[in-house]
């Protein structure tokens, strides 16, 4: 005790950190560990401290050091790391097994999302990606209030035309590299009437916001569909010859092919339905991968061995199917969002490459319009400023929601869990 | 009138020859001579038929989609209208011209009668078309130049460079060999590179090459395709002066195209090589294998590439047919005379016949290479011939 | 109370140990030739950062032509054991401490498969527990057994095909010359075993380490495989280490018994040794679980409770939860080496001089007559089967 009580005057006298010091904060730390809500580092340390287990009781060395009075069946001290008192007849003395400890198991307690966080956020390439994508979200909201010249035109991204559409002098078919008024650049004459002399930087905000929303719808439906026709698909047995042909036509016909008919067809009505038009034509034909895979889960727990033994003695099937799927397939949802989402919004760039996508007359942008519009003719060679604003936005928005996707699915396996 | 005789005689025996493979089977014809039995029962003989069967339905759903999404998408007058239309000319001459133009385009007669013959004209029957002309001074056809086809798309109208009414099949073959020169030196290409590229990430696996690679991968599926062809557009053109536009004779000017198809196709190939690789690494028959003594290169190439290429070799077929249908956006971007441009050329010539045509064509060769990639597994593979029943 | 003389001394001295009665040095027997000298072998595996140890203070001697059968459950390191013969440990896996010397060399410094492959094969060969495995399934059986001959023997590859139809043949598969060609899904659980034991000795090895050979097979055919193997040991005259954890083939084949538990051998001994003679309570809990010893009245008997877990540090004996006849000192000790005979010892406290006596149980004493009566039932059931296998005709 007095030990401590001088490091304690130690302490007082000389805040500078001595060796003493930082030994007695050390000590301070792990007291500290005791204090209720830390049990992780209690068992830890318990652990630790070599517990010896005697019968129905468990021992440290203190215990042991202390006790050897009070236990009748251990009278000697024993230190598991130091030295041994022994008295040989006691030592010596058989006492047989114990039920309880026989049937003790090791087994460490375990929380699935607890597991699939932490190995989550243990990879830096997953952080990142996360970080990215909601910094990129942030700007789409607010990048175009940041830095828009006409508040009234916001949604236009017009800038440079004086009222009456001329340009002026200095802007010579409308192109103007990034600078300091300019983040992105102006877009220029190639680009079409609309683009012609807007900024680069709204534009690209802009379409960067209906590119997520339209991402995200197509994601949602596609796995609300997949799963929902997946379920059929599984469940009802006849379905299951139509929908495998249905499954050839898909990957034997080339999408863009059908899309460009599709459209044909559809032009009159973009003008009042054109959102729906392209979320349809995106998401035609991508739920039919989760729907198959989720057809196969079923049969598989169908066919089980054990589930037919519990169907002979009253499962439901549904019951079944819903209480081992459900928690399998949370983890597979999570995954093909995150990897749909950047799936969409490259479809929607390649639609755009056929002038297939939204009319940008009536106003509606998206990154893949903008990216489209940019490479137009050979003027981006001569002014790779065109596809700064695209590409800084594209492809880290892609690659990222691919790896988080990608990590997700690691993360939420559970055999990867330990 | 000899290609009608050939054509029909060709298709009644082939359907002669399954009925038969049929009826021995079920032990109607032969049914007491094993040997019989053996060759014309055999599993992969009806394994065979049975894909066919299943190929030819799908065909059917296309070629039944692609007839009512024309019918949809582009009613035959608004067509006509837009093709034809001329205030110059008289309006009997502009009849004639829809007539004649709704006749060879399969437009005429009611829905049903146009859904016969549709199907008459795209299964392979052999049958003779006419190249038509008005002759505007008489107010009539004139019929020049018959020839025999297999398959009839359609003809084409009002496209520059190609004559009027002439036949689909005649401006889709060449584009076809152009799109398939330059398919198919991508993908011998990028299997070359591919399959290094992959066995070295697995031998090597979470090695600083494998972690490249693997960033490299997911860039490549991840970016949309145009900004990745841009790209390399910028790279291969700016930086490695290649000429960006197609020209027939000089073969630099192929090289973008093949470049880029080659190195975007290696990432796929990596992944998949890869992945049954290091599935492989941990196989009994490897432990085994190193416990007899075997040196660790002779067990990568001789045992472990052996067993990962099996699963991969059903998409060579499906590769090398592909070249046949190029690229969409390659040939766009490059200027490239082939199928991929012919879309293009397709919707902004109302053409919907040259489209429907490619849809068919890539379904057609799409369900080929899939029924061959079961067939090359199964010959590489040697417990499928056996256990397949 | 003899306290005073053991106050403060570490608890894990090796003079402690010799004053309670553990033996000095581990017995070799003069009259057979060593192959294999294990001395002090520790194993470890890191799993996620932590090192843990599987294989415990391992000192064996390996006799040539002997068969050397080691005992175990699942869990208790014993193909860890025979991996580590032949470098094949997994990549996480050590050798912490000891030495194996063979041929002249100590193989626990070896560590690159290069420095391996001039003894695996062609001095060491194994035998694993699936043959369907195995086997390469897109290769041919002649070829596997060919590629051997040719690495190992610089065989031309005429003379490989040869040499490997006589080896088909010496293993009794049938039609040995068409069935070179054949590939592994067409042969019969059996006769893959019979195939890759002709693998093995294509290369006349030394040492044979069969790992559970017969588990995955029949009962009919693990009789001919044990018969097979026997037969070419007395032919070729190689070593033979048998594992597995049915003590009634360890009957029929070894010589030597080694019995492992928790990462250790805690008894090793002639045939004779362990089976009449067994001095650990593993053994006896063993032994009075077979099914066959039993008579008809008394209930069965099994080990209660679960093998170590090898995450968690050892105290003491790794049996001693699980032990009838534990005592303290085995909760807080590991228990050295006692020495049996000169060819017998055990690692259990009950052999040190001032242990108790114990009673053996029941089974264990009365094993002689017991034996006698499991024999004559097996041999007429054999009898049987052997009949009844005739009129099939296999």
């Amino acid at each position: 005790m007095s030990e401590d009580e001088n490091k304690e005057n130690q302490q007082l006298e000389t805040p500078v950190a001595t060796p003493e010091v930082k030994e007695a904060k050390k000590e301070e730390k792990q007291q500290i560990i005791y204090a209720p809500g830390r049990k992780k580092q209690r068992q830890k340390k318990a652990k630790k401290e070599k517990k010896i287990i005697l019968g129905d009781k468990s021992y440290t060395e203190e215990d042991l050091f202390s006790t050897f009075e009070e236990d009748p069946r251990m009278a000697s001290t024993v230190s598991v790391d130091s030295t041994i008192d022994a008295n040989l007849d006691d030592l010596f003395k058989v006492v047989g097994t114990n039920e309880e400890n026989i049937e003790q198991l090791d087994a460490v307690p375990y929380s699935y999302w607890r597991m699939t966080f932490s190995y989550l956020f243990k990879k830096p390439m997953a952080i990142i990606s996360v970080v990215i994508i909601v910094l990129i979200i942030l700007l789409a909201i607010f990048g175009p209030m940041i830095h828009s010249y006409d508040p009234i035109l916001v949604s236009h991204g017009t800038v440079l035309r004086n009222p009456d559409g001329v340009f002026t002098d200095e802007l010579v078919g409308g192109y103007l590299g990034p600078n300091s008024k300019y983040w992105f650049g102006l877009c220029g004459s190639n680009m079409g009437t609309w683009f012609e002399g807007t900024d680069m930087w709204t534009d690209v905000w802009l379409g960067t916001r209906l590119s997520l929303v339209l991402g995200t719808v197509v994601a949602l439906i596609e796995v609300v569909v997949g799963i929902i026709i997946g379920a059929l698909w599984g469940y009802i047995r006849w379905l299951d010859p139509i929908l495998i042909e249905v499954r050839n036509f898909i990957n034997n016909i080339p999408e863009i092919l059908l899309d460009i008919l599709l459209m044909q067809f559809f032009t009159p009505y973009m003008a009042d339905y054109g959102f729906w038009i392209i979320v349809l034509l995106l998401s035609m034909f991508s739920w039919i991968g989760l729907a198959g895979f989720v057809r196969n889960q079923i049969i598989i727990i169908r066919n089980r061995e054990y589930n037919i033994a519990s169907q002979t003695m009253g499962t439901n099937t549904v019951n079944m199917i819903t209480h081992n799927l459900l928690p399998y397939l949370i983890s597979v949802i999570v995954t093909d969002i995150s990897t749909a989402i950047p799936a969409a919004i490259s479809a929607e760039v390649g639609l755009s490459f056929f002038n297939l996508s939204f009319n940008i007359a009536d106003g509606d942008i998206t990154l893949g319009q903008v990216l489209t519009q940019a490479v137009n003719g050979t003027a981006f060679l001569s002014h790779p400023y065109l596809l700064l604003g695209p590409f800084i936005v594209i492809i880290p928005l892609t690659v990222g929601f691919f790896y988080l996707g990608l990590a997700l699915s690691d993360a939420t396996d559970p055999r990867t869990h330990r | 009138m000899t290609s009608y005789i050939v054509g029909y005689t060709i298709i009644i025996l082939i359907v002669l020859f399954i009925v038969f493979c049929v009826l021995v089977k079920r032990r109607v014809l032969f049914a007491n001579t094993p040997s019989m039995q053996k060759i014309f029962a055999h599993p992969l003989l009806f394994y065979s038929f049975r894909r066919l069967g299943s190929a030819l339905i799908s065909l059917i759903l296309a070629i039944l989609v692609t007839f009512f999404l024309i019918r949809l998408a582009t009613p035959a007058d608004n067509t006509c209208y837009k093709l034809f239309y001329d205030p110059k000319i008289s309006e009997l001459v502009y009849n004639l011209r829809c007539d004649n133009w709704k006749e060879n385009m399969g437009f005429s007669g009611t829905m049903l009668q146009q859904l016969i013959n549709y199907f008459y004209a795209i299964l392979p029957f052999p049958k003779t078309l006419c190249v038509t002309e008005i002759n505007v001074d008489l107010g009539m056809y004139t019929i020049t130049g018959c020839r025999n086809f297999i398959f009839d798309f359609g003809r084409i109208y009002k496209l520059a460079g190609f004559t009027d009414g002439g036949f689909v099949w005649d401006y889709i073959l060449p584009r076809m060999g152009v799109s398939f020169e330059i398919g198919i030196i991508a993908v011998v290409l990028e299997l070359a590179l591919g399959y290094p590229f992959g066995i070295l990430m697995a031998k090597y696996e979470n090695g600083w090459f494998d972690r490249i690679g693997k960033a490299y991968i997911i860039s490549v599926d991840a970016i949309p395709g145009i900004a990745y062809y841009y790209i390399w557009l910028a790279l291969l053109c700016s930086v490695f002066m290649l000429p960006m536009t197609y020209d027939a004779d000089n073969f630099l000017s192929w090289l973008p195209a093949i470049l880029t198809m080659a190195f975007t196709g290696m990432a796929g190939i990596g992944l998949w090589v890869r992945r049954y690789m290091v599935d492989e690494f941990n196989a009994d028959y490897v432990k085994f294998a190193r416990s007899k003594g075997l040196s660790e290169s002779r067990i990568l190439w001789v045992h472990i590439l052996r067993n990962a290429v099996v699963p991969l070799v059903r998409t060579f077929p499906s590769a090398v047919i592909g070249a046949l249908l190029g690229t969409y956006y390659l040939e766009n971007i490059y200027g490239i005379p082939g199928i991929g441009q012919a879309v293009m050329v397709a919707i902004n010539s109302n053409n919907s016949s040259l489209l429907s045509g490619i849809i068919i064509i890539s379904a057609l060769l799409s369900i080929l290479s899939y029924l061959l990639g079961d067939i090359v597994t199964a010959l590489c593979d040697p417990r499928i011939s056996f256990t397949k029943e | 109370m003899a306290t005073s003389k053991y106050r403060n001394q570490p608890i894990n001295s090796a003079d402690l140990n010799l004053e309670l009665g553990a033996m000095t040095e581990y017995p070799t027997d003069p009259n057979e030739e060593v192959v294999m000298s294990i001395r002090n072998l520790n194993v470890g595996f890191t799993t996620r950062g932590k090192k843990t140890h599987v294989l415990r203070d391992i000192n064996l001697d390996i006799y040539k032509g002997k068969t050397l059968a080691i005992v175990g459950e699942s869990g208790s390191g014993k193909s860890v054991f025979t991996k580590t013969f032949t470098g094949m440990l997994d990549s996480n896996g050590f050798i912490s401490s000891g030495s194996i010397m063979f041929d002249g060399q100590d193989i626990a410094k070896l560590t690159s498969h290069k420095e391996w492959q001039p003894i695996r094969g062609k001095k060491i060969a194994t035998i694993f527990q699936d043959p369907m495995t195995s086997l390469n399934p897109l290769l041919t059986i002649g070829y596997q057994i060919s590629e051997v001959l040719i690495l190992h023997r610089g065989m031309s590859k005429e003379e490989a095909k040869k040499e490997a139809i006589s080896l088909l043949e010496r293993v009794k598969i049938p039609n040995a010359a068409q069935r070179y060609d054949d590939y592994p899904f067409q042969f019969s659980g059996g006769m893959r075993q019979r195939a890759v034991i002709a693998i093995a000795l294509a290369c006349k090895p030394e040492i044979l380490i069969c790992d559970e050979p017969t588990t995955a097979l029949d009962v009919t055919v693990q009789s001919q495989i044990i018969d097979l193997i026997k037969d070419l040991q007395k032919e070729y005259g190689w070593t033979t280490i048998f594992i597995t954890h049915d003590l009634g083939v360890v009957a029929n084949i070894a010589d030597n018994v080694a019995v492992m538990y928790g990462g250790q051998i805690v008894e090793y001994g002639t045939i004779e040794d362990v089976f009449y003679h067994p001095e650990h309570p593993y053994t006896w809990a063993l032994l009075c679980s077979l099914p066959q010893l039993g008579t008809k009245d008394e209930p069965l008997s099994y080990i209660k409770g679960n093998p170590p877990s090898f995450g968690s540090e050892i105290i003491g004996d790794a049996f001693a939860p699980r032990n009838e006849y534990a005592m303290n000192i085995d909760f807080v000790k590991e228990p050295p080496a006692f020495k049996v005979s000169e060819t017998h010892w055990a690692k259990t406290w009950l052999l040190s001089p001032y242990a108790p006596k114990v009673e053996k149980p029941k089974v264990i004493q009365e094993l002689h007559e017991r034996m006698k009566i499991a024999a004559k039932e097996l041999a007429r059931q054999e009898g049987d089967e052997y009949a009844e296998e005739t009129k099939v005709g296999e």
